[in-house]
């Protein structure tokens, strides 16, 4: 399973294929059609996501793969249990539960990753203002410290 | 006084033991105000408390003199700084009171004899008296028998009457007569046996001018003496003490040692037969035309250019060396290169004068006087002057001499005034000092008597630092002295730095005028010179004067630049200005290591400012760089979310 996804992501990533990559493809269908079927479905939120958001490099590409995979373990597994039986991967690509579980495992990761990224930002934002105003309010310490003269002296 | 007097009415107890009443007033004793005192440990023990105004310069050698034809100064106390000193009641009333009538012998035994052994020992010690005068001699009841009065309480023959001087120290006002010699002693001496023998003083009724215009006239002991009841016996030995010569005099030794009508020889004065004419007088003598000299000073330059003068001693007096010295003098008429500030004109006259007579006192700028009364004529210029500029020729004069002895060295001076001059200018020397400041110390070096002469304090006669440093303390609130005064001038005046510099430099503490001209403001040099006078003589509180400064001391406080020092060391000016030591007052404000450190620390606060500027500048570049940062921490997070995710879903499928 491994290595079909290893395909597939390859597949997507590099615009241009590699001869062998063809090869792989075609021993994978003649041996389990049935698989790749499902797993090609269930990929598909990560060539949406390559059309919709071309900003999204490898970083977000890896970070989406690990929750669609989670999502994916169990129709793999129904299918490795069916032993690639075509109707069964069938059933469970036809699953909408399934499908649905898919595509909301790529839209939560997706949602997690710029979540965390707004949240780093914002605390970065916090620390870098309490630092200014810990210099800012130094800075009036020694300026009042040394640069000002007594004029407002209290009458002895 | 007035403080005295308004602290315990009319009495002032001195050393715990003396006690003045100030409205006892007596009649004045050796020329100074008496009032009663009792010593307070034993009873009953009256004495005189003399108020001594500027008394001798050697008045401590003085003190320890002791003879029984004066009365001894029993001890001396100062009192809040001011001088009092104590002497025993003399005997009885004096002679200014009744002169009576002496026989010869009551003379010799009473008179001359106990007052000759007197000015013996005097003139062992290597003093003089010069107040051998009828209300200074006193007689006991019923007695022969003379007192003089305490010595040293005034100035050296400044109280002495015209007629009881030799001419050598008479032609000088009081103040400029000197130490004089004991030869002046034993004309005064002589004049008041004279006056005793018969009965009244010589030459009565008539006017100091005219006394001295009769003596120079025929000569002092025919002055005196002519159409006088003068017994046969005291004719020769007063012929003797009245010469106006002073080596004809006797010596004390030849008086103790005297026998009734024992004869003295006098070598005669022989006056010229045709006089010589100065300003409407005829001058029959040197020592006349000397005197006539000064007072005729044009004409008596005219008579020297055109050689009369030498002429006539020449030919007339056949004084032949006198006449060449002063034919030499008048060539000196000549412009002179190399002395400018010298005027000739007046130094040829000087140098004439002490030709015609070596026993005379100097001429010079209009003036008779000794070089070393110089000091104690500024003082009298000072306090009590006679014309309203007789204070700046004075000054001139002592300025000059002190700073020129050499134009008077070339003037072949006799010798007595050449001492004089020569111990002036080497005082002078050690004092360092220049012009105005120079003369202003003079007098309070050569006298460690002397009071200050500030007009403000002068009255009071305090004559210790620390007196002064305390009526200063007392006097220094803003009716005394006003704060732009202050500002301007500084807590003391000049009489009052000058007699403090003179008191530090008596005591091994270099002088601080120089602070002053380091520019330092005036009254932050006198607070200097004033610390350093409490630290050394008066360790009393002078918070009055401290607190008085505080405000002026605390804009000094300006350099300072760290606010907190600036206020912990007005907190520290206001507590020490309350203990009223001086030092430490100023030791806050004139701090060189901590003024150094504050500066040091201002840079650094300076350099560290800047650097924070910086490091405000720089930050939008910053948040970019925490913009991406934050990116891939996200996504990293995210990524390791996704791969427990992604185990946890394995987990379930599998092992459940």
């Amino acid at each position: 399973m491994a290595s079909v996804r290893q395909a597939e992501q390859d597949s997507l990533r590099a615009p241009g294929f590699r001869w062998w990559h063809g090869i792989i493809i075609g021993l994978l269908l003649s041996y389990v059609p049935g698989s790749l079927v499902v797993a090609g479905v269930l990929l598909l939120p990560l060539v949406a996501l390559r059309f919709f958001d071309p900003n999204a490099d490898g970083q977000r590409i890896m970070i989406v793969l690990f929750y669609v995979g989670a999502a994916m373990v169990h129709p793999l597994h129904e299918a490795w249990a069916a032993n690639g039986d075509w109707d069964t991967c069938i059933a469970q690509i036809t699953q909408p539960v399934t499908l649905a579980l898919d595509w909301l495992s790529a839209g939560a990761a997706w949602l997690v990753a710029e979540a965390s990224a707004i949240g780093g930002r914002l605390w970065n934002a916090e620390v870098a203002r309490r630092e200014r105003k810990s210099i800012e309010k130094r800075i009036a310490y020694l300026q009042d410290e040394w640069m000002s003269s007594d004029e407002d002296a209290p009458a002895t | 006084m007035a403080d005295t007097q308004a602290d315990n009415s009319q009495e002032l107890l001195i050393a715990e033991r003396y006690l003045i009443s100030l409205d006892r007033k007596q009649p004045d004793l050796g020329g100074c105000e008496t009032y009663s005192a009792q010593d307070m440990t034993t009873s009953g023990a009256s004495y005189l408390a003399l108020a001594p105004f500027a008394p001798s310069a050697r008045l401590s050698e003085i003190m320890f003199f002791r003879h029984e034809s004066v009365i001894p100064i029993r001890t001396h106390e100062y009192s809040q700084g001011i001088l009092w000193v104590f002497c025993p009641h003399p005997p009885g009333p004096s002679l200014a009171e009744s002169l009576g009538l002496w026989t010869e012998s009551q003379l010799i035994d009473g008179v001359i004899r106990p007052l000759a052994s007197l000015l013996q020992n005097l003139e062992a010690a290597k003093l003089t008296c010069r107040s051998i005068r009828p209300d200074n001699l006193f007689v006991g009841q019923g007695l022969h028998q003379v007192v003089l009065g305490p010595l040293g309480v005034s100035a050296p023959a400044e109280k002495q009457p015209v007629l009881f001087e030799p001419l050598s120290s008479a032609v000088c006002r009081p103040s400029a007569r000197g130490e004089g010699t004991t030869d002046c002693d034993i004309f005064s001496l002589g004049v008041i046996i004279l006056a005793l023998a018969t009965g009244k003083l010589p030459l009565e009724g008539l006017s100091d001018a005219d006394i001295l215009k009769k003596r120079f006239e025929v000569g002092t002991p025919a002055a005196y003496m002519d159409g006088q009841n003068v017994p046969v016996g005291l004719r020769s030995l007063l012929t003797a003490m009245l010469s106006d010569d002073p080596v004809s005099r006797p010596s004390p030794r030849d008086l103790v040692t005297i026998a009734p009508s024992k004869l003295f020889t006098v070598r005669p004065v022989i006056p010229a037969r045709i006089p010589i004419m100065i300003g409407g007088n005829a001058v029959h003598t040197p020592q006349a035309l000397a005197w006539y000299a000064g007072r005729h000073p044009a004409e008596f330059s005219a008579l020297l250019q055109r050689k009369v003068v030498s002429n006539w001693l020449h030919r007339e007096l056949e004084l032949s060396v006198m006449a060449s010295l002063i034919e030499q003098a008048s060539a000196s008429f000549l412009p002179a290169g190399g002395s400018k500030a010298v005027d000739p004109a007046t130094m040829v006259i000087t140098h004439a004068i002490s030709v015609l007579d070596p026993a005379a006192p100097m001429f010079w700028g209009g003036l008779w006087f000794w070089p070393e009364a110089l000091p104690q004529m500024l003082v009298q210029a000072t306090t009590r002057p006679a014309t309203p500029d007789e204070e700046r020729t004075v000054r001139n004069i002592l300025s000059f001499m002190a700073g020129n002895p050499d134009a008077f060295m070339s003037a072949h001076l006799p010798q007595r005034q050449a001492r004089q001059i020569t111990t002036l200018s080497v005082a002078a020397r050690r004092m360092g000092l220049k012009g105005a400041d120079l003369v202003r110390r003079f007098p309070y070096d050569m006298n460690s008597f002397l009071p200050c002469l500030s007009k403000r304090c002068q009255e009071l006669r305090i004559s210790l630092p620390e007196g002064l440093l305390q009526w200063l303390n007392r006097h220094v609130g803003i009716e005394d002295l006003p704060d732009e005064a202050l500002g301007r001038s500084g807590f003391l005046d000049d009489q009052m730095r000058s007699f403090l510099e003179a008191n530090c430099a008596r005591q091994g503490v270099i002088p601080l005028s120089q602070s002053q001209k380091a520019g330092l403001p005036a009254w932050l040099a006198d607070l200097t010179l004033l610390a350093s006078v409490q630290r050394k003589f008066d360790k009393t509180s002078l918070s009055f004067m401290a607190q008085r400064a505080l405000p002026l001391l605390e804009t000094e406080l300006r350099q300072w630049r760290s606010k907190t020092a600036r206020a912990r060391r007005r907190v520290r000016l206001g507590k020490v200005a309350e203990e009223g030591n001086l030092g430490t007052f100023l030791a806050t404000v004139n701090d060189p290591t901590g003024l150094r450190l504050d500066q040091r620390q201002a840079q650094e606060a300076e350099a560290e400012i800047s650097n924070l500027m910086r490091v405000l500048d720089e930050a939008p570049e910053r948040r970019a760089a925490n913009d991406r940062e934050a990116r891939n921490s996200g996504e990293f997070f995210s990524l390791l979310t996704g791969i427990a995710v992604a185990m946890a879903s394995i987990w379930l499928e599998f092992c459940r």
